[in-house]
């Protein structure tokens, strides 16, 4: 940790996230018209930033400002959710493919391989026309497709150490093998998975506005940072905060991750570790 | 001397593959290898890098699967399962990494490492577990306190203790020691052979000394074995195996080890162990042996007694006297 901090630039991306989990957490006490996430003000629309909006208002009169912060907390959550049910899926398929070579684990590889080659918006797109398009079906939809990084990450980091001695001398112990997975590789693991958690949270963020964007992720009226972008299109140029404020908010959170998952890279490189003394 | 432990024309082929689609020879690390560990004793094997010691030392503890011959343990068969079910059928069978540091678990504090040991083999009661640990770790002769460091916390010295003592603790009949004293300076390594002797008389124990290093085996061994590609090529007690060692292999390594003053009467070993894929026919020695003749190239010799307790593979034995 303390090496974390002394990478300014892994700070900075550690000061983002944690802003946005702040931001996030408080959201309707922050917001100050925290009712316009559903409410309307036909009257207002469209007005520049002022000090009464700061970063103006939309085409139906609501806040940008409240809206982006209540926006946060979707932001965050669709991240969370989808990296999580990701891990739930990945880690134990890592950790059981790349404990023994034999048919199991190469049929599961190959099967990471095909969701590898999945794209994920045309994906997205597709359920969304199955099911109904909603951000249920967008976080179904990466959870389906992040998945085999997790497996991957997991795969090699189970590989490796399995050669490692003291798994070696835990087996002439008589351990079980489930014993080595979970109290021994996985903990050695953790630190490669959660470097990719952090850099899949930057990355859903993204894919989810992108998504949003599209018209497959979260529906109006909701405070949906992509959806904001793609509601603004119709207004651009004239209306430039309407676009501009939203997408800052997904440029910083997904730079924050993004930053914050390299410094971490750094700090797990088992190359660069040292005594945690 | 009751047997513990006995091998008989054990053989390990390792990297084998039977798969639907390829179908591979391995390469035999140990091949018809015979010995017998009485209890309370030290059987050294010694031998150069790859010819087959840890192999060996695996495939008794029951890791490694034999592909023929039986192993005996306490006069029962324990050979023939999978390596799962013979750890089970020998946990009086115990062995200790060449490097103690590596086969800890970084994340674990050892503490916990040794007291894991204890939970593997059914021990659940906590405050059991607590005395046995502190116990142990004064038996080896740490302070109980050191339980609460991680590994790399602890000096070579203090990591090969806690090696030591994380198989004690389940309280093992042969214990296995795969190169005790390797990469450790001479004051060290004279601490942990006192230490192993100690804890052998305390413990009631017999170990399989599996090292290079012919100085270190003729101090702590009784009975010696020489290993070469995969064969056992010489035994006898100890004492006997260094003031008249019969096969040229033996020979040969007695006189590379180092020492101040000598001067060179036997010529050293020519040239580098053959590969396990092509070794050669009739005795595998003799690409090397300063004996060698047509017929060592052709037969391969046959286990000959030279005296009690003292058998050699060697057509020439006689005239190495």
């Amino acid at each position: 940790m303390r090496r974390l901090l002394r990478d300014p630039v892994a700070t900075l991306g550690l000061l983002l996230v944690l802003f946005a989990v702040v931001v996030a957490a408080f959201a309707p006490w922050l917001a100050p018209y925290p009712e316009d996430a559903f409410e309307s003000h036909l009257l207002q629309r469209l007005q520049p930033p002022s000090r009464e909006f700061l970063f103006g208002t939309d085409y139906l009169g609501r806040d940008i400002f409240s809206r982006v912060i209540l926006g946060t907390r979707n932001a965050l959550a669709v991240a969370v959710s989808v990296v999580v049910a990701s891990m739930l899926i990945g880690v134990p398929m890592g950790l059981v493919a790349g404990w023994r070579d034999n048919w199991v684990s190469d049929v599961l590889m190959r099967i990471t391989d095909i969701f590898l080659a999945v794209p994920q918006l045309i994906l997205a797109l597709a359920l969304g026309q199955l099911m109904s398009p909603g951000l249920t079906t967008a976080m179904a939809a990466l959870s389906l497709t992040y998945w085999p990084f997790f497996t991957r990450t997991v795969y090699a980091e189970t590989r490796r150490l399995r050669g490692a001695l003291f798994v070696d001398a835990l087996a002439g112990l008589g351990a079980s093998p489930s014993r080595i997975l979970l109290l021994h590789v996985l903990p050695n693991a953790a630190p490669a998975i959660l470097v990719r958690a952090t850099i899949g949270m930057g990355f859903t963020i993204l894919t989810a506005a992108i998504l949003g964007f599209l018209g497959v992720g979260a529906a109006p009226p909701s405070p949906d940072w992509g959806l904001a972008v793609a509601e603004a299109r119709q207004h651009l140029p004239e209306s430039w905060w309407f676009a501009t404020f939203p997408g800052l908010a997904i440029l910083l959170l997904v730079l924050g991750f993004n930053l914050l998952g390299d410094g971490l890279r750094d700090v797990a490189d088992p190359r660069l570790r040292r005594s945690r003394r | 001397m009751a047997e513990l432990i006995a091998a008989r024309d054990l053989v390990v082929e390792l990297g084998a593959e039977r798969g639907l689609l390829k179908r591979r020879a391995g390469v035999r690390a140990v091949d018809g290898v015979s010995l017998s560990v009485a209890a309370g004793e030290t059987f050294g094997v010694v031998g150069e890098s790859g010819c087959g010691k840890t192999t060996l030392a695996r495939t008794l503890l029951g890791l490694q699967r034999e592909s023929g011959g039986e192993i005996r343990l306490e006069g029962a068969l324990v050979s023939g399962a999978s390596p799962a079910q013979a750890r089970r059928q020998r946990a009086a069978v115990q062995y200790v990494h060449q490097d103690p540091g590596a086969a800890l678990d970084p994340w674990w504090r050892v503490g916990a490492t040794l007291a894991e040991g204890l939970r593997i083999q059914g021990t659940t009661d906590r405050a059991e577990a607590t005395v046995r640990i502190a116990e142990i770790l004064r038996a080896v002769g740490l302070d109980p306190a050191l339980g609460d460091r991680y590994p790399h916390e602890l000096s070579g010295g203090q990591q090969r203790r806690i090696g030591l003592a994380r198989i004690l603790l389940l309280r093992p009949k042969l214990v296995i020691l795969d190169e005790p004293t390797a990469g450790l300076d001479l004051s060290v390594q004279a601490a942990v052979l006192r230490l192993l002797r100690d804890l052998r008389d305390r413990f009631g124990l017999t170990y399989l000394f599996i090292s290079h290093d012919l100085s270190v085996v003729r101090r702590v061994c009784d009975q010696v074995a020489v290993m070469y590609l995969g064969r056992i090529v010489e035994q006898a007690p100890t004492a006997e195996l260094f003031a008249q060692p019969r096969h040229p292999y033996t020979r040969a390594l007695l006189a590379a080890a180092p020492r101040l003053g000598a001067q060179a009467s036997v010529p050293g070993l020519r040239g580098d162990p053959p590969s396990l894929r092509a070794i050669p026919s009739g005795c595998r020695f003799h690409p090397r042996c300063p004996l060698a003749d047509a017929i060592c190239a052709a037969e391969e010799p046959t286990k000959q007694s030279v005296a009690a307790g003292h058998d050699v593979c060697c057509h020439h034995w006689r005239d190495a006297a």
